[in-house]
């Protein structure tokens, strides 16, 4: 064998040439701020167009960027002046009036008009524009018709002025709904509904076709109304966000800068709040709920969302309403809550959590103990004509995502099926995708499902077991239900309440689902994060962030000490609250000399 | 020379479309599609964002369009549209299309920025793996059964043992909580990378040690190793010069391939330390469906890896170049 | 590998400087040397041997089923006192199992009766036996690296044989196919299988190929690729060399060839290469299980056990045996795989057995 020359030196060389070029990475990495606030979101947002983001993730982002007619209040979840200064309704409620504030601005500085609102609205029902959200709007007089109803190319059939959406003049906007609609202020202030730059798409339209909408989200082209605008997105790592100074309730914004980290790994959320790399996780191991209850930065509140499971009801036996009113009384829900999920989340008898507001949900009939379930169920399953000395329940197929707890709930909840009624259940772990499918096609037997609700009214939630719902994915179809839905949308206060309550007797009566438990939310937030209230939405405004001095710090403190003392709760142990000790408040809070008689009203209306 | 590098080249793009080609109709033919979501979409707006990535067009007509750049789309009128430019650019003209997942970005986007950090975390693997991979592979063969060997072997067996995320955890115990030497996770400055390339080199170090000492203790019994010893020979130069040369092949067949997944990144890797590069994308972009992206990155890997198999051989040539003599002579 | 595999003399014998010194070495030092290697060896095996042991007959041992949850114990320490008790549902059997494994089961109920062994090795987040946990899952780990290691040793050495024997264009033509292989998305693969498989669910069940055995072939179609792309660049290394060349102008076929003067010669870096892939196979069948499409619950693997014992690290609380125990048997078994493999090796390599005569 030949020897080759200066292969140790070449080795080096090239070793010495492989770390020249990793470093070629690294540069353009330097910041040019420190952010005020850090917070980790789950991933990537699938887009920050407003009118196409679904989920947590994209909420949390479109919150900082978009603004709509009214705002939520961040503790109550009541509608809060937003881009409308003050709204009406006529005697009827047919029709709504929305007065715009005079001078406001888009964050280019362009005026921010009505007309921005009916283009957005325009968008919005589309049908070209895809938008899930689009329904949002169907109560509007001629939407629907403008929405559905199309030519062979995909166009709509007819003109949009037959929808009754109308700027009067530049801070006055009309619109007309077919029928009352009670609940319009919690859609309107949902940020698909938010007004878009009419100037900037037409703008972007001219520069790049019809490929503008891929050219819209980058930080140089956005242009928005919201509390910040985008200065970088670095995709899958960092969302920087800074001040929009043209906002309207600018000084009442304290934060300057906010990032917002894209990280996928509840571990690593975890380790970043843990040092102080975020102050904000909205997500952590599952394992290590029960250890976090100590803590004061952990306070799990009630939301909005809720786990069940959807039954087949085409499929036999499912298809006996008896049977799936055993299988769906035989679950041990106090168990599953205390011992399985452990966040604090609560054993549910409805669809509905009990935290909806104005709402009291009905409840699938039970007893107090298990044991007694257990029974009732059995004689239901003897009725249907299975059991022991009848013929048995053939085994069940039940289908889960293997994400998350899914697993060990299903577990669980076969264990008892088997246990208490002597039914075989085999657990099926999908891959989320081909799950999906499955559950669309009716191609399951038990089906893991959650909903989590997109604004306070329960009629959201209710509205997806509607015969023609895209969701219902049960095969379960009931005229009666759609019927009182329909007369619910139409009717207001007490009325409305009793018609929900009567159509979702309706459906755990017919029991094409097991509800099983209500999410909480679970937040890990720096005690120094001022602003921030649990609400049954799990949705956060930036606009009223800010950060607590020490004096106020101890002060919150000391109130939540007392409460929990006359609650007679155990307390939680301090934690380390990183930030400025002198806190950080937005002009409108800074009063000479002091930093801690800060007007509660202004800074967070829910308190009053 | 040349014409050798030609011919593989060209090797190389029929492999791409071969792949491109198979995986693109595997893709089509999986169940679930990338807007089947939990909350599904109005049937009517779905039709709306399947007609807008032409998923409702024959397979074939789909494969055209995002593989040339036809522009089939029939001028479907859009929202504010008018030059009825198509989504796909097509992937001869450069362009990856829009992601399934990601909507208001490219492929081209997503991996520009990907890539960068991948390459970067890559590298320093890289420099992990070989840095001290090679050297503990050389002084356990040349120490064949000592306490240092025994050492090496078992380190190195703890390194592939043990699962990389275990690692992971535990360094991160270690040197951000304990010991706060680094940065827990994320993206920027080169002290947030040393953990992670650590952890995505290791096993590959563990691997290169084990080769380069299996070969290496291979080569040392040979017999022109004995002659060139016999000749009085300095003990480096015989090791440099004589015996590494020949002990690399095996080590450098396993980098070839390897490599390609370094520089690709990894998914728990970058799931872990929050790196915003590619390795997440070949996962992600299966489980989500997102047809472009997952071609994107398979595009990227197969051009990678033909390379990288490429530059293997030539390797090969230049280290014996016997086996270059007899490549020719074969043909 | 086959006897006249190991018989094969003629690498050694064609050797021109066959009187040449092997280099110096007390002999002292090389008792020492080789009595170390077989002990480790001989360790290594009664460990990997007792390892398999254990995994076939799990059923027949008196350990709490692995799937039985026991909310109430959930993540209790390692503890020996009051290991011993009679559990009123001791003899569950964990899922349906085979003939033979009901055997083993009748079996253990014949031998313990409902006494069992538990918490030994501590509980899991919702009650479960670790010990048993580790026990069961190393039956699907040891599949699925046997299959996958039958796979790289048969398909993969074949193939990169060949094609670095051959050379020219037909190596070119057989790595550009592993090239290609390589690159599919592999994620997407396993779905499409998956896909087609629950589209003839019920014709495919009759042939008795269900989810799980076509998971293992999936694991095996992957793992050779890697394995042929190292055993290719051996050969054609090996091709090249004097004894070989001797042989073909000696006029020995080339099937000849390939089998008694190349295999042979690569089978110590292939061996190593085995022991090494392991290790990824194994996370290669944890990762797609936790993706759901892999093995299906209430089974385990270590590789699921792994990725259990990466989320129980964290700053706040570490229930440690979680990852201790699962750690320990996987880099035990590991290690002792590793030993065996590097004695293999130094067994098959006919120099090393010279010089050992010598």
């Amino acid at each position: 064998m030949p020897a080759r020359p200066g292969t140790a030196a070449i080795l080096g060389l090239s070793a010495l040439g492989l770390a020249l070029a990793a470093s070629f990475g690294l540069s353009g990495s330097a910041r040019r701020r420190a952010p005020d606030f850090v917070l980790v979101n789950e991933g990537e947002p699938s887009s920050l167009d407003p009118q196409q983001g679904t989920g947590v993730v994209e909420g949390r982002v479109l919150r900082f960027l978009y603004e709509g007619l009214v705002v939520r209040d961040p503790k109550t979840l009541a509608p809060l002046p937003g881009v409308a200064e003050r709204w009406e309704t006529s005697a009827d409620g047919l029709r709504w009036t929305f007065h715009l504030r005079a001078g406001a601005a888009w964050s280019d500085g362009e005026p921010l008009t009505a007309r921005d609102v009916v283009l957005s609205w325009k968008r919005l029902l589309d049908p070209r524009t895809a938008a899930p959200y689009a329904a949002f709007l169907y109560g509007v007089r001629g939407a629907r018709a403008f929405a559905t109803e199309l030519d062979s190319a995909g166009k709509p059939l007819h003109a949009f002025d037959t929808v009754g959406v109308r700027a009067r003049d530049d801070v006055t906007l009309e619109v007309e709904f077919e029928h009352k609609v009670a609940h319009f202020l919690d859609l309107v202030a949902h940020y698909a509904l938010a007004p878009l730059p009419e100037h900037q798409l037409a703008k972007l339209q001219r520069e790049h076709g019809d490929r503008w909408e891929l050219a819209w989200c980058r930080p140089e082209n956005l242009v928005v109304n919201g509390p910040f605008v985008l200065s970088e997105r670095r995709i899958r790592d960092r969302l920087s966000f800074t001040k929009n100074a043209r906002y309207w309730a600018a000084d009442e914004v304290a934060f300057r800068a906010v990032d917002v980290l894209g990280v996928e790994h509840p571990n690593t959320m975890l380790n970043l709040y843990l040092t102080g790399g975020a102050g904000w996780t909205g997500n952590f191991p599952l394992l290590l709920a029960p250890e976090l209850f100590a803590r004061e930065d952990f306070s799990p509140g009630p939301q909005l969302g809720t786990a069940f499971y959807r039954f087949n009801v085409t499929r036999p036996p499912l298809d006996d309403a008896r049977v799936r009113r055993a299988l769906a009384l035989c679950v041990d829900r106090r168990a599953l809550v205390e011992r399985v999920t452990r966040a604090g989340e609560v054993a549910q008898w409805s669809f509905v959590p009990a935290c909806a507001l104005a709402y009291e949900p009905t409840e699938l009939a039970h007893a107090a103990s298990f044991a007694e379930d257990a029974a009732r169920a059995r004689a239901l399953l003897a009725d249907a004509g299975y059991g022991p000395g009848l013929k048995p329940l053939p085994p069940i197929e039940l289908a889960f995502n293997v994400q998350s707890n899914n697993q060990s709930v299903a577990e669980v909840i076969a264990d008892g099926w088997r246990r208490e009624l002597g039914v075989e259940t085999h657990l099926a772990s999908l891959e989320w995708k081909i799950f999906l499918d499955a559950q669309r096609a009716l191609d399951y037997a038990v089906s893991k499902s959650s909903w989590v609700a997109d604004h306070p009214d329960p009629i959201g939630m209710l509205e997806i077991f509607r015969a023609a719902s895209p969701n219902n994915r049960t095969g379960w179809k009931d005229a009666e239900y759609d019927a009182l839905l329909d007369q619910a949308e139409r009717a207001s206060g007490p009325e409305r309440a009793e018609l929900l309550r009567a159509a979702e007797a309706r459906l755990l009566d017919a029991a094409p689902i097991v509800p099983l438990y209500g999410y909480v939310t679970k937040n890990l937030v720096n005690p120094r994060l001022g602003g921030f209230f649990e609400n049954p939405l799990d949705e956060h405004a930036p606009r009223f962030w800010y950060w607590k001095s020490d004096a106020e710090l101890a002060r919150d403190r000391e109130r939540d000490a007392a409460a929990r003392a006359a609650r007679g709760l155990a307390q939680r142990e301090h934690v380390a609250a990183p930030g400025d000790p002198l806190g950080l408040y937005s002009e409108a809070d800074r009063e000479p000399g002091s930093r801690i008689e800060r007007p509660d009203a202004v800074r967070a209306p829910g308190e009053r | 020379m040349l014409p050798f590098l030609v011919r593989r080249l060209a090797w190389t793009v029929a492999t791409i479309f071969v792949v491109v080609t198979c995986a693109f109709f595997l893709m089509r033919a999986v169940r679930g599609g990338p807007f089947d979501s939990e909350r599904a979409l109005p049937a009517a707006v779905e039709e709306q964002v399947r007609a807008r990535y032409h998923l409702d067009w024959p397979v074939w007509k789909q494969y055209a369009a995002y593989v040339g750049p036809l522009n089939l789309d029939e001028h479907r009128a859009r929202f504010l549209g008018g030059d009825g430019a198509d989504v796909f650019g097509g992937v001869l003209a450069g362009d990856l299309g829009p992601s399934f997942k990601y909507r208001d970005l490219t492929v081209n986007e997503l991996l520009g920025q990907s890539l960068p950090v991948s390459l970067a975390l890559g590298l320093w693997a890289l420099v992990v793996a070989l840095g001290i991979g090679l050297p503990a592979g050389i002084f356990a063969a040349l120490k064949k059964d000592s306490a240092l060997d025994v050492a090496l072997r078992l380190g190195a067996t703890a390194g592939i043992a043990l699962p990389n995320f275990v690692i992971a955890g535990f360094l991160v115990l270690l040197f951000v909580f304990a010991w706060p030497l680094f940065p827990v996770a994320g993206y920027g400055g080169a002290r947030a990378l040393v953990l992670p390339a650590f952890v995505l080199g290791l096993p590959f170090a563990a691997y290169v040690a084990r080769l380069s000492r299996t070969a290496m203790i291979e080569v040392l019994a040979q017999d022109w190793i004995r002659t060139a010893r016999a000749k009085g020979l300095p003990e480096r130069t015989v090791i440099l010069r004589h015996a590494l040369p020949s002990a690399l092949l095996p080590v450098i067949s396993f980098l070839g391939p390897a490599a390609a997944g370094i520089l690709t990144g990894s998914l728990v890797v970058e799931r872990l330390f929050a790196i915003p590069g590619t390795g997440s994308h070949f996962v992600n972009g299966a489980l989500n469906r997102d047809y472009t992206l997952a071609m994107g990155v398979t595009i990227l890997y197969t051009a990678l890896v033909s390379l990288l198999n490429l530059a293997v051989d030539v390797a090969y040539g230049w280290i014996d170049p016997r086996l270059a003599a007899g490549r020719s002579a074969n043909q | 590998m086959s006897a006249p595999t190991l018989e094969a003399p003629l690498p050694r014998a064609l050797a021109p400087h066959d009187d040449a010194l092997p280099p110096p070495e007390s002999p002292a030092c090389a008792v020492v040397r080789r009595l170390h290697a077989r002990a480790a060896a001989r360790w290594s095996l009664r460990l990997v041997v007792a390892a398999v042991l254990l995994a076939f007959l799990a059923p027949l041992l008196p350990l709490p089923s692995q799937a039985r949850i026991e909310l109430a114990r959930g993540l209790e320490r390692p503890c020996a006192a009051e290991s011993i008790v009679a559990h009123p549902s001791a003899l569950e059997a964990p899922w349906a199992l085979g003939p033979f494994d009901r055997a083993l089961h009748a079996a253990r109920a014949g031998a313990f009766g409902t006494l069992e062994l538990r918490g030994l090795a501590g509980t899991d987040a919702k009650g479960r036996d670790l010990l048993s946990r580790i026990v069961w899952g190393s039956r699907v780990s040891f599949l699925v690296a046997l299959c996958a290691g039958l796979t790289s040793l048969l398909v993969g050495v074949a193939w990169g044989a060949i094609a670095g024997y051959a050379g020219g264009r037909l190596d070119n033509a057989m790595m550009r196919v592993v090239d290609a292989l390589a690159s599919l998305p592999f994620v997407f693969v396993v779905i499409f299988v998956i896909t087609l498989l629950s589209a003839w669910k019920d014709e495919l069940a009759r042939f008795g190929v269900s989810r799980e055995v076509v998971f293992y072939v999936l694991v095996g179609a992957v793992s050779w690729l890697s394995m042929a792309r190292v055993v290719r660049g051996e050969v054609l290394r090996l091709a090249q060399a004097e004894f070989v060349l001797a042989a073909r102008v000696a006029g020995a076929s080339t099937a000849r060839i390939l089998l008694t003067h190349v295999v042979p010669n690569v089978l110590p870096v292939v061996i190593v290469y085995l022991t090494l892939s392991v290790p990824s196979i194994l996370l290669t069948e944890a990762f797609l299980s936790f993706l759901g499409l892999g093995i299906e619950p209430p089974r385990v693997s270590w590789g699921l056990l792994a990725s259990d014992a990466a989320e129980a690290i964290n700053p706040l609380r570490v229930p440690w045996w979680l990852v201790v125990f699962p750690s320990l048997a996987m880099g035990v078994v590991l290690l002792a795989l590793n030993v065996l493999g590097d004695a293999l090796r130094d067994a098959l390599d006919p120099r090393e057995r010279g010089a050992g005569r010598a």
